[in-house]
């Protein structure tokens, strides 16, 4: 009785106890779109992740880059010649013509990173998206701005014996009835004579995947 | 009287078939587990798995078969490992496989090969190939598949 009249007393209470009720409903609806939180895990890039999808992943980025460059320097014409052939080997003549969105440069950077520390001087790789700060270097040089290096000038900058090309294609298919989506995915790669264009290498990997594909690419 | 006899006395019935099911339980994880080698695969050592493949999954072995492994030299001169694996199932199959090279004093003369899938139709059998990158010469290989 007393504990009754107590609380009739305290008009701030009927306020609060609704305030109460309001945050423990806001705390479930947000416990159910997050239910126990998503921890950050560090994921081998090699192998399939917690987000996956149809698209171009990092496991088929490792995976295509690996089986090209051992192609690459299994090809005598490559990788045996007299004299180390120069090759050019990024994104200019690489298109991404798939519905997949994937930036060209991850997969030619990778090939050139992966053939330059297993080449050992087997392939000479000709860096041309620099040749505009090699232009630069030598016009300072040459006007005596700088001296000359401790590598001394040369006549000309490295002209290049082969260029990668290529294109990422794809074929896709969605049920419409579930949203089943299915999206084949094939990769050529060609390396290309500069001087006559004579295709020299040509490599090609594909993969097709299938699924409800809910994972956006960005 | 007799209440206190099964209390105090001999196990149960039901005491008794919990004993023998836990002790068979117990038996079953004792039991040898881990990588199955493949056909032609010597088992145990880590020298042993040379020139050899490996089902890493257990239960690949029931169906997966490596029939045969060998190697050569590309003409560029890296190593060519080339490996017959047999789907023994009426159902399609999926097996990652990667490939390890070593030299003659056995070290890895470079990275692994990065998994690759590949898929094998029912009852069917299929050549794989994976080569080094690099131009040491390899002296042994080892093939995991998963």
């Amino acid at each position: 009785m007393v504990g009754t009249a107590r609380a009739g007393n305290r008009p701030g209470a009927p306020a609060a106890a609704w305030l109460l009720l309001g945050a423990m409903l806001a705390g479930c609806a947000a416990h159910g779109r997050n239910a126990d939180g998503q921890r950050v895990v560090y994921e081998d890039p090699g192998t399939v992740g917690r987000v996956a999808g149809v698209g171009f992943e990092s496991q088929d980025l490792v995976s295509v880059t690996d089986r090209m460059v051992r192609d690459m320097l299994a090809n005598p014409a490559l990788s045996a010649a007299a004299a180390p052939p120069r090759v050019i080997v990024d994104s200019q003549y690489f298109r991404n013509e798939s519905s997949s969105r994937v930036n060209p440069d991850l997969i030619t950077d990778r090939l050139r990173a992966l053939l330059n520390q297993s080449a050992h001087g087997r392939l000479m790789f000709i860096g041309r998206e620099y040749a505009q700060a090699v232009t630069d270097e030598r016009m300072l040089k040459r006007t005596s701005v700088t001296d000359d290096g401790a590598n001394g000038r040369v006549a000309r900058m490295a002209g290049a014996d082969y260029r990668l090309g290529g294109r990422l294609a794809s074929l896709d298919a969605v049920q419409g009835s579930s949203g089943l989506t299915a999206r084949h995915h094939q990769l050529i790669f060609e390396m290309f004579d500069l001087e006559t264009g004579v295709i020299v290498w040509t490599g090609m990997y594909e993969f097709k995947k299938s699924g409800q594909d809910d994972v956006i690419y960005r | 009287m007799s209440s206190t006899a099964d209390r105090t006395g001999g196990p149960t019935l039901t005491a008794r078939v919990l004993g023998v099911v836990l002790c068979g339980l117990s038996l079953a994880a004792c039991a040898p587990r881990g990588p199955i080698p493949a056909a032609g695969a010597e088992e145990g050592t880590e020298a042993g798995r040379r020139n050899a493949a490996v089902l890493i999954a257990p239960d690949l072995a029931d169906f997966i078969l490596v029939e045969r492994s060998g190697m050569q030299n590309t003409a560029a001169g890296t190593a060519l490992v080339s490996f017959v694996v047999q789907n023994a199932s009426g159902e399609p199959q999926q097996v990652e496989s990667r490939v390890h090279f070593f030299d003659a004093d056995d070290n890895e003369v470079e990275s692994p090969s990065a998994w690759q899938r590949t898929h094998l139709s029912p009852n069917s059998f299929a050549t794989l190939v994976e080569r080094s990158m690099t131009a040491q010469p390899v002296a042994s290989y080892f093939i995991e598949i998963r």
